[in-house]
C-alpha cells in the first residue's frame, strides 16, 4: 500500500470486505446486468435477490409505485427456487471476484437452514443474508423478523446446521428492534443488516384503490433515510456484532452518515434501480471524502458519531 | 445498454400536451429494433424513478421520443430545452419481430400508442411490406402523423372516439372489417390495455398473429427489480409473470392473460 492510498477495508469479524459498499438484495439481481455499466468486482460485495426453497411466482401487479422521494414495492420474492437459482447462476458466480452474499428467505423457520445447507453443498459463496423481514410475505400477518424468538430459532438452526457466515437482515417494523437484534446476536449471527423497507401504502384518488396490487408494500429510497438511520442507531447501540447500514442511501454522504453512526458496511438499494452507477459512485465518493479530509482509513470515521 | 448524459436537440410541442423530444443517442438506427425503449432520469429529488419512453424514430444517431404530458414527470420533461443534457438509459427491452414471409401487415395505434409504431412502420416499409395503419385517437386534436405515415407509403385508416374525424369509434371498428380483405399476415399494436385486449380479440377471431407492446409502472428498466410484471396465460393454477422491461415490452398477444 503506498502512502496516498486510503484503507477502505472493513472487518466484519469473520468476513473481510475490500470496501464498505454492498448492494442490497432485490435491487441488483445477481449483478450480471450491471456489468454493462461498470466492473461490479470493484464493490465490497453483492447481495443477491432473495431466494426461497420453492419457486415463488411473485405478487400480482402493480408491484411498484413512486411516492415522494421514494418507491413502494411489493414484488413478493419472485424467484425460481433455490435449486434452479444455483443451477442458473453457478457459472456466473464462479467469475465474481468480490464477496458473494446470498439472500435467503423461508416460508417456515426450518426452511432457512434447509436452503443454507443446500447452498453450502452446491455453491461457493461468502455469506448468507437471512431475510427475516420482507414486508411482502408473511405468515399470519407477521414477518419472522418482528418476533425475537422466531429470529433466534432461525439463526441458531442455520448456524448449527451449516456454520456459514450469517448476516441477519432486520425489520424496522417492530418496537422490539433492539430485542430482535440481540436475539440474532445471541443465536450466533455474525452480523446484522439494518434495515429492510418500511411497510407503506399509496392511495389513488381517481380509483380509490391502492397503487400496489398487493395493497401494501415496502417503502424504500431517500424518503426513508432519517427513519432507517434512527432504527439503525438503536440497533448498533444494542449489539456488539457488526451492523450493515441500509435505507435510503443515494450518495456517498448518505453512506458516510451510516458509517459515522457505526455501520461496518452499507448496502445500496433503490439507488441502483434509478442510477445504475450508484454503488460505484458511492464507493468513489467515500474514498474522495476520506482523501479530502486527510483520513487514511475508513476506521478513522467509523462509529465516531458524537451525539 | 448504456447510461449517460445526452444532448437534447429538440423538444417540440406538437399539440396540446403532446411533444416530440430529440436527443443525440449512443446508438444508431440500425442497432435499434422498433418497439424498444429508453428510460430518462428526471434528475428530481421527489421523482426518483426513471421514466420509460418508446422510441418513436431514429435518424442516424438522433432518437426521437413522442410523449404526452400526463403527470408531474412528463411536465418536467416538457420544460427541457434544446442544448440541455438529459440522463438516458438506452436501449432497453425486446422489440417487435419481423418475418421475411410476411407481406401484409396491420399496425394498430391507440392514442399515444403511436409512439413505437411510427418507427415500426418505417422499418416495415424499408422492407417493402404492405403496411396498413389503424390510427385511433379520442379526437382529431389528438391525432398525429397521419400525413407522415401516408408519405411513407402506408395506407392509413383513421378512427376517432368522438367522430371528429373519419370513422367514429375505436380502432377495432376500422381494423375488424379489413382483416379478411387485406389478408394480414400479422398485426402489431400499441395503446391502452383495454384497446390491446380488443385488438387481441379481433386477431384471435380472424386467426391472425398479433404482437402487442405493453406498459406497466417500471422500476429499473432492465430486469433486476421484477417490478413491471405482466400476467401470462397459463393452464396451471399458479400465475406466471413476465417483465415488461426485459421480456417485453412486445409480447405475443396470445401470451398475455387479459383477465
Amino acid at each position: 500500500m503506498n502512502d496516498n492510498s486510503i484503507d477502505l477495508t472493513c472487518d466484519l469479524f469473520g468476513m473481510k470486505l475490500k470496501n464498505p459498499v454492498l448492494t442490497a438484495s432485490g435491487t441488483f439481481g445477481v449483478g450480471k446486468d450491471f456489468q454493462d455499466f461498470y466492473d461490479i468486482n470493484v464493490l465490497g460485495g453483492i447481495v443477491t435477490k432473495t431466494i426461497t426453497m420453492n419457486k415463488r411466482d411473485g405478487n400480482k401487479p402493480p408491484r411498484i409505485c413512486e411516492t415522494r422521494s421514494g418507491i413502494i414495492n411489493s414484488i413478493g420474492i419472485q424467484n425460481p427456487g433455490a435449486e434452479k437459482f444455483i443451477k442458473e447462476n453457478k457459472e456466473w458466480f464462479s467469475q465474481i471476484k468480490t464477496k458473494l452474499i446470498i439472500s435467503v428467505s423461508g416460508n417456515t423457520e426450518e426452511e432457512y437452514a434447509e436452503i443454507c445447507a443446500l447452498l453450502k453443498e452446491k455453491l461457493e459463496f461468502d455469506a448468507v443474508e437471512l431475510n427475516v423481514s420482507c414486508p411482502n410475505i408473511k405468515k399470519g400477518g407477521v414477518s419472522f423478523g418482528e418476533d425475537p424468538d422466531s429470529v433466534e430459532r432461525i439463526v441458531r438452526q442455520v448456524k448449527k446446521r451449516t456454520g456459514v457466515y450469517v448476516i441477519t437482515k432486520l425489520s424496522p417494523w417492530t418496537h422490539l428492534v433492539k430485542k430482535v437484534a440481540q436475539s440474532a446476536e445471541s443465536a450466533g449471527s455474525n452480523a446484522l443488516a439494518a434495515t429492510n423497507t418500511i411497510p407503506a401504502i399509496s392511495v389513488d384518488v381517481k380509483t380509490f384503490k391502492s397503487r400496489i396490487g398487493n395493497v401494501t408494500g415496502g417503502l424504500s429510497g431517500p424518503a426513508i433515510k432519517p427513519v432507517s438511520q434512527k432504527i439503525f442507531y438503536d440497533i448498533v447501540s444494542a449489539v456488539q456484532i457488526p451492523v450493515i447500514g441500509i435505507g435510503g442511501i443515494e450518495t456517498a454522504e448518505d453512506a458516510l452518515e451510516y458509517i459515522i453512526l457505526g455501520a461496518a458496511a452499507v448496502e445500496i438499494g433503490s439507488a441502483n434501480m434509478y442510477n445504475p452507477f450508484a454503488s460505484k459512485e458511492i464507493l468513489d465518493g467515500i474514498e474522495k471524502y476520506l482523501k479530502e479530509n486527510n483520513y487514511k482509513s475508513l476506521i478513522e470515521v467509523k462509529g465516531k458519531f458524537s451525539g | 445498454m448504456k447510461c449517460s448524459e445526452r444532448k437534447i436537440i429538440g423538444n417540440e410541442k406538437l399539440g396540446k400536451d403532446y411533444y416530440l423530444l430529440k436527443y443525440e443517442s449512443q446508438f444508431s438506427e440500425k442497432s435499434i429494433v422498433p418497439g424498444q425503449f429508453i428510460s430518462i432520469s428526471l434528475n428530481s429529488e421527489a421523482m426518483v424513478l426513471r421514466r420509460p419512453f418508446s422510441i418513436f424514430d431514429v435518424n442516424s444517431n438522433v432518437v426521437s421520443v413522442f410523449y404526452k404530458k400526463v403527470g408531474k414527470g412528463t411536465c418536467i420533461l416538457a420544460e427541457k430545452k434544446k442544448g440541455e443534457l438529459i440522463n438516458v438509459l438506452e436501449v432497453l427491452g425486446k422489440g417487435f419481430s419481423f418475418y421475411d414471409k410476411d407481406r401484409s401487415l396491420a399496425v394498430v395505434s391507440g392514442g399515444i400508442g403511436v409512439a413505437p409504431l411510427y418507427f415500426l412502420a418505417k422499418r416495415l416499409r424499408s422492407m417493402e411490406k404492405d403496411v396498413f395503419i389503424y390510427l385511433g385517437a379520442r379526437t382529431e386534436l389528438e391525432l398525429f402523423f397521419e400525413d407522415d405515415l401516408k408519405k411513407m407509403g402506408c395506407s392509413v385508416c383513421v378512427t376517432t372516439d368522438d367522430g371528429s374525424k373519419n370513422i367514429c369509434g375505436t380502432v377495432c371498428c376500422g381494423l375488424e372489417p379489413d382483416c379478411e380483405k387485406n389478408n394480414f399476415d400479422r398485426i402489431y399494436a400499441c395503446g391502452p390495455k383495454p384497446m390491446l385486449k380488443a385488438v387481441a380479440g379481433v386477431a384471435d377471431k380472424a386467426n391472425i398473429l398479433c404482437e402487442v407492446s405493453m406498459e406497466e409502472v417500471m422500476g429499473c428498466g432492465f430486469g433486476v427489480c421484477l417490478g413491471c410484471a405482466v400476467k401470462i396465460k397459463t393452464k396451471e393454477t399458479n400465475p406466471i409473470y413476465k417483465m415488461v422491461c426485459k421480456d417485453g415490452p412486445v409480447f405475443d398477444s396470445q401470451e398475455i392473460d387479459w383477465e
